[in-house]
């Protein structure tokens, strides 16, 4: 290199930060014209930038929470994660601001946020055992167990929930072990356990050492001076207080064979969140711990067709467990690297390269947005017509012009609130109904929130939202008198989909609605076999009101079982 | 949203009024992450700092004269607070807590960029991450840490040479 190419590459640096002046600016392109060294040298920084900016992006959901943390706990003295509880509630009351406005408020009941500790209550329902429906002092004796606690276990599995209800419990979840200094958590897919990760003070440093089982490696990091960290138990403290301000209580459910009381909460309600985080915590009604924690509604980066929830459960509060537990071991001839790096070379090896159209994440964005404000939609789906609503749908299958099969399904809740999610609806069913026009029969199916089909509209958002994976553009065009853009999907991208499956996606210029979704086979010799084709969509037309009322014709046999 | 200017938000503070202080805490809680994320180099960690930081803020608003600009106020507190997390942490063996092993359901996370800004010096680290927490503004950021513009347009440069470097050692530039 140069001195030249020095000081050029300090131009990179400022312009990717956008301080580049227009001379240096002009000075900078005449030189990349020449010089390939910085062109790559440019580029790569261009790509950490955007890196970084993603990486920022992605944080928004933690920053969101720890804004929503941090403002709960000064204008309603929430526990912090550093301190605790009580510690911290004596700093607060320490503080002149809050003497002042404690000695304001001192006629009546001066209440710090929802969860100042009131002493035993009168109302009825404490005095008969029904404790969650009486003041918050239970919370202090709750509180005070928590603080006992020496080894805390429990579960955390994630549930990807699609805009129309459609849920995906992951197979992949995760036990922890939490100890006062040190930590560990498995990671398992089904039964398998794929990594472990420890968390382990070492003199005055906090070592932190993942081993994968999946990718045979390994890697240690050091935290200088050890971490400052937040802590499971203050977080279930922080859960328990917030009972008072509950949305509404869920009443009684047994989970894991104990009789729990649960509510719901917005966590609008502790902080500047949007209102569709939703919590729900259930308590043991015996032992007034937290038996089961929801968070729902939660976003997943670049994924806006779908959200997370988490359900973290199988609470032990004094586990026994073998003190080696908290000791890292690394299995011999495993490598010291990042799994990640394993997965991609194993990935580059199975599927081959991969290329990447350029879209504009705006435009994902765009598309998911027109989606999400559709109420009815009816399309053809491989020669039968499909309609959709909400909480229902049906397909009419043709043969020729022959109508030769209809089936409905139909989905019954409890309670149709947005916040009654499927797979937590005990009173959830989704009945399906067939009657085969051909056969002279019928068949009924109720399925529960856990085996149930995917929405027909969770499923096009699915296949719509792969625009931000294209391959390649396709050439604009006009399908059905609509002036289209179109992209071309390969399937290995996700999954486990072989070499050679692709998605053909059209949407409208205009709306960026779906206009043609198309699944291929592409065959050795280069033909495509068309395994599922979507088109001739209509959106939010006006349904008959029967539309989704299962007509079973006179005289048809009705077939049972599966 | 709450339309009160920034002196009658730390007037009515001084007074008492919590909820007027946690609108400024919300007008002013991405830059205070920011600088926290920069300094303790983990999300986890800047949370915790961010929240105690504005406790502290609560503590100490009475201090604050109505002129005082509260941003670059509680961002000085907010250095602190992490810097004296840091030197505490190095001084008493037996409170080293463990590290946080829950994380949001983030997807496509880059495990390699996260490893090289760690290792970033702190003092390049804290512009570099508050330049994209602070709308890709050099001027804010040299506000908020009360140091010159030239200074933070150096370190940005730095950062990123710095940061290339790292990257390229762990064969993931």
């Amino acid at each position: 290199m140069n001195p030249s190419c020095q000081q050029m590459q300090d131009l990179v640096a400022d312009r990717v930060s956008g301080l580049l002046e227009d001379a240096a600016a002009h000075a900078l392109e005449e030189h990349l014209r020449e010089c390939a060294a910085c062109q790559a040298y440019a580029q790569a920084l261009q790509q950490e930038d955007e890196r970084l900016a993603a990486l920022v992006g992605g944080m928004g959901q933690a920053v969101a929470r720890g804004k929503a943390r941090a403002i709960a706990a000064v204008t309603h003295g929430a526990p912090s994660r550093q301190t605790g509880t009580i510690s911290l509630r004596r700093r607060i009351m320490a503080s002149k601001t809050v003497r002042l406005s404690a000695a304001a408020a001192a006629i009546g009941i001066v209440v710090f946020g929802a969860w100042t500790f009131l002493p035993s209550s009168s109302h009825p329902d404490s005095q008969n055992g029904r404790w969650w429906l009486g003041s918050a002092a239970w919370a202090q004796e709750v509180t005070a167990a928590l603080d006992k606690v020496e080894v805390l276990t429990y579960r955390e599995q994630p549930v990807i929930v699609g805009r129309y209800g459609s849920s995906h419990v992951s197979g992949s979840w995760r036990k922890y072990y939490v100890a006062r200094d040190r930590r560990r958590m498995d990671q398992y897919y089904n039964e398998t356990k794929v990594s472990s990760r420890w968390y382990v003070p070492e003199g005055q440093d906090l070592v932190q050492t993942d081993v994968s089982y999946e990718y045979q490696c390994y890697t240690k990091r050091r935290e200088k001076g050890g971490a400052y960290q937040r802590d499971p138990v203050q977080r279930l403290r922080f859960y328990v207080q917030l009972m008072d301000k509950a949305d509404r209580q869920l009443g009684t459910r047994t989970f894991e064979d104990r009789e729990c009381v649960g509510f719901e909460i917005s966590a609008s309600k502790y902080g500047s969140n949007p209102k569709e985080w939703v919590d729900r915590i259930w308590f043991d009604v015996k032992t007034k711990l937290p038996v089961r924690i929801e968070t729902h509604g939660r976003p997943i980066t670049n994924r806006p067709e779908e959200t997370a929830s988490e359900i973290l459960h199988h609470f032990e509060y004094h586990a026994k467990v073998p003190a080696n537990l908290f000791t890292p071991v690394i299995p011999e001839g495993y490598v010291n690297t990042h799994p990640d790096n394993v997965r991609k070379a194993r990935e580059k090896k199975e599927k081959g390269e991969m290329s990447w159209a350029d879209i504009p994440p705006a435009l994902k964005r765009e598309i998911i947005a027109a989606l999400g404000k559709i109420r009815t939609v009816v399309y053809m789906e491989n020669g039968a017509k499909v309609t959709v609503s909400r909480h229902a749908w049906r397909t009419d299958g043709y043969h020729g012009d022959r109508l030769c099969r209809t089936e409905w399904f139909v989905i019954e809740k409890a309670d149709p609130a947005e916040t009654s999610f499927d797979f937590n609806d005990t009173n959830f069913r989704l009945t399906q109904t067939l009657v085969d026009h051909e056969h002279k029969t019928f068949k009924r199916v109720r399925h529960d929130r856990k085996s149930r089909p995917r929405h027909p509209m969770d499923s096009i958002l699915h296949q719509a939202s792969l625009i931000d994976r294209a391959d390649r553009k396709l050439k604009d065009s006009v399908i059905e008198g609509r002036t289209c853009f179109g992209v071309v999907v390969s399937a290995k991208k996700y999954g486990t989909n072989p070499d050679g499956m692709l998605h053909r996606l059209w949407f409208d210029a205009g709306t960026k609605l779906p206009v043609k979704l198309e699944l291929v086979m592409k065959r050795p010799d280069g033909r495509t076999d068309v395994l599922r084709l979507r088109d001739r969509f209509q959106w939010d037309p006006d349904l008959p009101a029967d539309t989704f009322v299962p007509k079973i014709p006179q005289g048809l046999t009705e077939l049972r079982g599966e | 949203m709450d339309r009160r200017s920034e002196k009658e938000l730390v007037d009515a503070s001084r007074e008492g009024d919590r909820d007027a202080y946690g609108v400024l805490v919300s007008r002013h809680y991405e830059r205070i992450f920011a600088i926290c994320l920069g300094v303790m180099g983990d999300p986890h960690d800047a949370a915790d700092t961010a929240q105690e930081t504005v406790i502290r803020g609560l503590e100490g608003i009475g201090k604050l004269r109505t002129d005082d600009r509260v941003g670059a106020w509680l961002a000085s507190i907010a250095k602190n607070v992490c810097l004296d997390l840091l030197r505490r942490q190095r001084r008493r063996r037996d409170a080293i807590a463990e590290r946080a092993v829950t994380r949001p359901p983030t997807h496509d996370e880059d495990h390699g960029l996260e490893e090289a800004i760690r290792r970033l010096p702190i003092e390049l680290r804290t512009p570099l991450l508050m330049y994209y927490f602070d709308g890709r503004s050099a001027r804010s950021i040299a506000e908020a840490l009360e140091t010159s513009h030239t200074g933070i347009c150096q370190r940005l440069r730095d950062a990123r040479k710095e940061l290339h470097k790292l990257l390229a050692e762990q064969g993931d530039s």
